[in-house]
């Protein structure tokens, strides 16, 4: 048995260490095959005029040219997108917060109101629920009848062009039960003897929040912040059974256009091109997000 | 000064709250609001469920939440399901399809969570950012190269298409997880049993796994969850009507060649949910608890 | 190279979009650039069999496996017609496949491509000419024994009824067109004749404002922006044009033309002729068939297809419904209203028992009790042994009846590839939903539309 030194310097490694290898091996091998090896490709293809029937035409930037200067939908694909996950994340994540917050007393029966509230997560991607959506939400659907016999004008959620992202968003953000479940568990592991120490020096409710809620809870807030965006920034199957992109293609978000592309048309070397402006820009905010943690996120084990 | 003190405070405490120590008592106010929340998220199930039990002219008609006139036929019809198969059919495929893939899941998951955090080893760092880099992939840059290869491999048409990605660890979302978890299982018992002369495989299966059991729960079920929801890779690699899952079976429920009944749609809806709001009861503790250690880095 | 193309091929997939594709011709149909001769080649290779044509001896256990898509009655008629086939057949199974329309085309081209689609398959005949293109899918019907004598000879020649180069590579369903169904009460309420003779565009502009006069919540038409490039706008540049894409793939539609069908369509929306496209955006495609205003009896008509006439009638069955008729502009080059089958029932090359297959079809077709039963459920029956039967049972409506020989009167050439592609019409639901919304004018989504469907010339 080699006695391992936890110097930095020179890594050292024993016997056991390589045995790492095997319980990595499933990752890697789902890696290559299933991972990298397509991802390659769809990038070959992304330089290719790839239209079904023909064969796997070289056309070097043509594909991102067309798309930069030529087509129609992209930049307002790429703007409803972007402005897609900056409703929904923050939006999802801030309720997230101040709802766990609030919850975050002496409440009998705590439990039974956190899993009540949690279960419009359970059906996060599921076609029945954006189909239930799209019903209440229709021209005649149950709100609008609401708004009449409230006297209020009716609203075309879906119709009208500035109202059926922010329509589409909201179920999204309504499923905020599972990032303050993640929350409220945080808060929970705040020590209380912070808080009371607080009170001694004499700090305010916001000094409370700002010095010791938000650095103890910092990274889940990471982790759910940064899960929730990656999730957002991909979403396809809400915009596309609820409106379909529309109306006006005002909630046309890339995923739609690419499957329209790939899929309705087979123009699969274009799709392909979208598919990876799709993956730069998750990746763009993902390292931004990334980097600004450095300011904000402090963990435990790294005192 | 009050985050000198924080420091110096958690050190000494670990970190560990208990409930008698949280803030202050909560007010009748503040029960009448949570309950107004809870209406107000639970409202668009509620209807649901009575409108499942309505006709057109009443969905679309009235804003009361009961039906006039009860329709209880509107779920018979649903279960007749579509094409021939009734929804007892839908079901079974689904748990084939779902059972399968998310124990698939939680083992490579747990192997390779294990690995990382157990262990030092060269490319160590750069595995690791590739294992979450691959979060960020959008199923859609790989999904048209995977197809071609399950083709070759006969798969399209079959359930390997979810078995094979569990078993090779490819959502990257689980192992992340177990691995939170793991960082936070202090490494003493491991070097305790490596003492008494386990193997490395030993150490997992006998000391870790139980320690892992709420994060595996809590994990198994979010892969359960998602994968029953799935819906964009159940249509593209199910093809037919027989094998289909109950996510595929609901767009079936809205083919365009009759006239729409939509509480029958929703009595379809209602019934395509309910499995999953029952999973949940009977284990919130585990779903809810899950998620919140798992989170965590203690 | 082969396999590339077997890549390219077999990519293509499922989730069409929400403008599904109704029994009939529009929506979503696969578009296929011209193929070359290596994926004929590749295609075949790549079939999981060969295509052969081995019959299997009386007695030994078939299976052949049935694809179409179709709503409850239709499936239900559809079963019916199998079981009674099977149990004819001892030993023969017949696996029916039934899938919604949604989808179903990309599927089938993914598994034409992969060799793995049905032995029977329906399709779409708009979308036919693009598997026949990228393919050689399907058994020529007349190297067969299949008895075509009950149709109409010059019926099954054409290409869109499954005559390809002389090959019968589909039967036709039977026949279809575009109808439109008149709620005649609201008419009479409203005091118009939606059924008169030589009606013409203009007088459903004037129809549609004295709706509205007279109650603000009612409009003419039940359509939304597919129903309306389907039905108005392209059945209207066919009669100004004669054709919008030429033989050789050339647009021969104008601006000027196109701009003039615009300015229609913009009348139907200034004058609420048509719900407002805010409220038609809920429904999409052939949602259009589940728009609550229609469900309640809000609408005096509906624009759709003579196969779709029942259901929507069924929508709402409080009413007596006539079929109206069709107008054509002054000295039109065309009569725009195409009627063909809405569906097309070819045998794919992968079936390894095409004389089965051929007797179920012969089954299908031409056995009076399968026709009795199959009904109207895939519009009206294409052989007139079938069509008496059907009249004489009731399957047939009056108004389906009435409205498939108004259509066949007033005629038409059928869409071309190019303008029946998914492209194609999406660049029109586009410019249709613009105009509804009031963002373009007519003449500036006119030259934008010529423009784009100059790009998608040969």
């Amino acid at each position: 048995m080699t006695i391992q030194k936890t110097a930095i310097q020179e890594p050292h490694y024993s016997k056991r260490d390589y045995k790492a290898f095997w319980y990595l091996l499933p990752w890697i091998i789902g890696f290559i095959v299933l991972q990298l090896y397509p991802f390659i490709m769809s990038f070959v293809y992304s330089f290719c005029d790839y239209t079904v029937g023909s064969n796997l035409n070289f056309i070097g930037l043509d594909n991102y040219k067309e798309l930069f200067t030529h087509d129609r939908e992209f930049w307002n694909s790429l703007k409803v997108t972007v402005l897609f996950a900056l409703y929904t994340v923050p939006g999802k994540v801030i309720l997230a917060l101040l709802v766990a917050m609030f919850l975050n007393r002496n409440i009998k029966g705590i439990n039974l109101v956190r899993t009540l509230y949690y279960i419009p997560s359970l059906f996060g991607g599921s076609v029945a629920i954006a189909l239930l959506w799209r019903l209440m939400f229709m021209n005649n659907g149950v709100f609008n009848t609401m708004m009449t016999k409230l006297g209020l004008p009716n609203i075309s959620f879906l119709g009208d062009t500035k109202m059926a992202l922010p329509t589409i968003c909201l179920l999204e953000i309504w499923q905020f039960g599972s990032s303050m479940v993640m929350l409220l568990a945080a808060l929970k592991n705040v020590p209380k003897e912070l808080y009371e120490a607080a009170d001694v020096d004499g700090g305010g409710k916001w000094a409370k929040f700002w010095h010791i809620t938000l650095p103890q809870i910092s990274p889940i807030l990471f982790f759910a912040i940064l899960n929730q965006m990656i999730q957002e920034l991909q979403n396809f199957t809400s915009p596309y059974t609820i409106t379909g992109g529309g109306p006006l293609k005002s909630t046309n978000v890339l995923g739609i256009m690419l499957y329209k592309q790939g899929f309705g048309y087979f123009k699969m070397g274009y799709a392909s091109a979208i598919s990876w402006i799709e993956f730069v820009l998750i990746l763009a905010f993902t390292l931004f997000l990334f980097g600004t943690s450095k300011f904000w996120v402090h963990y435990a084990d790294e005192t | 000064m009050i985050k000198e003190r924080v420091m110096i405070i958690k050190k000494e405490n670990n970190g560990i709250m208990k409930d008698k120590d949280v803030k202050d008592k909560a007010r009748v106010i503040d029960y009448v609001l949570i309950i107004i929340i809870g209406a107000v998220l639970l409202y668009p199930i509620i209807w649901m469920f009575f409108a499942s039990f309505k006709d057109n002219s009443e969905i679309f008609g009235s804003v009361s939440l009961l039906p006039t006139t009860w329709h209880p036929e509107n779920y018979i019809n649903a279960w007749k399901g579509s094409a021939g198969y009734t929804y007892s059919k839908f079901f079974i495929n689904t748990l084939i399809l779902v059972l399968p893939t998310t124990l698939l899941t939680l083992a490579s998951s747990t192997l390779v969570a294990y690995g990382f955090v157990r262990f030092n080893f060269p490319y160590k760092k750069l595995m690791f950012t590739l294992l979450l880099a691959m979060m960020m992939l959008p199923s859609t840059v790989v999904i048209i190269p995977r197809y071609m290869l399950y083709n070759q491999f006969h798969w399209v048409d079959t359930y390997m298409p979810f078995y094979a990605p569990a078993t090779l660890c490819c959502n990257s979302f689980f192992p992340y997880m177990l691995i939170q978890f793991l960082r936070g299982v202090p490494r003493d018992l491991d070097e305790s049993a490596y003492i008494d002369g386990c193997s490395t495989f030993q150490t997992l299966t006998k000391i870790l796994l139980p320690l892992m059991k709420p994060a595996l729960f809590s994990a198994g079920l979010f892969q359960f969850l998602w994968t029953y929801n799935d819906y964009f890779n159940s249509l593209i690699f199910i093809n037919s009507v027989k094998k289909y899952p109950i996510s595929l079976a609901v767009r079936l429920s809205l083919d365009s060649e009759s006239v729409v009944q939509w509480g029958k749609i929703m009595a379809v809806a209602f019934i395509a949910v309910v499995p999953l709001m029952i999973l949940f009861f009977a284990c919130q503790k585990y779903f809810v608890e899950g998620i919140a250690t798992s989170g965590m880095k203690n | 190279m082969k396999r590339l193309t077997a890549i390219a091929l077999t990519a293509t997939m499922a989730v069409s979009l929400l403008a599904g594709c109704g029994s009939s011709t529009s929506g979503t149909a696969a578009t296929v650039s011209s193929d070359t001769a290596d994926s004929v080649a590749a295609s075949a290779e790549t079939s999981a069999s060969a295509s052969s044509d081995t019959a299997a001896p009386s007695g030994e256990a078939v299976t052949l496996r049935f694809a179409w898509w179709g709503g409850d009655e239709r499936n239900a008629a559809t079963q019916e017609v199998i079981q009674q086939f099977e149990d004819a057949h001892p030993g023969v199974t017949i696996e029916g496949e039934p899938g919604s329309s949604d989808g179903y085309h990309d599927k089938l081209a993914t598994q034409l491509a992969s060799g793995t689609a049905a032995d029977i398959v329906q399709i779409d005949p708009e979308t036919m000419p693009t598997f026949v293109s990228t393919g050689d899918y399907f058994v020529d019907l007349n190297t067969t024994a299949m008895d075509m004598s009950l149709f109409d000879k010059d019926y099954i020649g054409e290409q869109i009824n499954g005559n390809y180069d002389g090959k019968q590579l589909g039967l036709p369903t039977g026949i279809a067109g575009p109808a439109v169904l008149v709620n005649k009460d609201n008419a009479d309420k409203f005091g118009i004749d939606m059924a008169k003779e030589g009606i013409t565009w203009d007088d459903w502009i004037e129809y549609g404002k004295k709706v509205q006069e007279q109650d603000p919540e009612s409009y003419l038409f039940c359509m939304n922006k597919e129903y309306i490039v389907n039905l108005f706008v392209l059945t209207m540049s066919k009669q100004y044009s004669g054709k919008v894409f030429d033989d050789q793939g050339k647009l021969v539609l104008t601006a000027e033309d196109l701009t003039k069908v615009f300015d229609y369509v913009k009348e139907l929306y200034d004058n609420n002729v048509v719900a407002p496209a805010s409220y038609q955006a809920s429904y999409t495609g052939d949602d259009i068939q589940s728009d609550a205003n229609w469900l309640a009896g809000k609408y005096v008509a509906a624009p759709c297809y003579i196969s779709t006439e029942d259901v929507m009638a069924a929508g709402y069955p409080d009413a007596n419904y006539i079929a109206g008729t069709l107008p054509v502009v002054d000295n039109a080059k065309d009569g725009g209203f195409a009627s063909n089958t809405p569906q097309l029932l070819s045998i794919t090359n992968t079936c390894k028992n095409v004389d089965t297959a051929v007797e179920f079809l012969n089954y299908f077709y031409n056995d009076k009790t399968a026709e009795e039963t199959l009904g109207a459920t895939r519009s009206v029956p294409p052989t007139e042994q079938a069509r008496s039967i059907c009249t004489e049972n009731g399957s047939l409506t009056q108004v389906v009846s009435d409205s498939a020989d108004i259509a066949v009167a007033v005629g038409g050439t059928p869409n071309d590839s190019i303008s029946s592609s998914e492209e194609a019409k999406t660049i029109l639901y586009d410019a249709v939903e613009s105009i509804g919304y009031g963002e373009s004018t007519p003449e500036d989504a006119a030259a934008d539309v010529i423009d784009q469907l100059q790009g998608l010339q040969k």
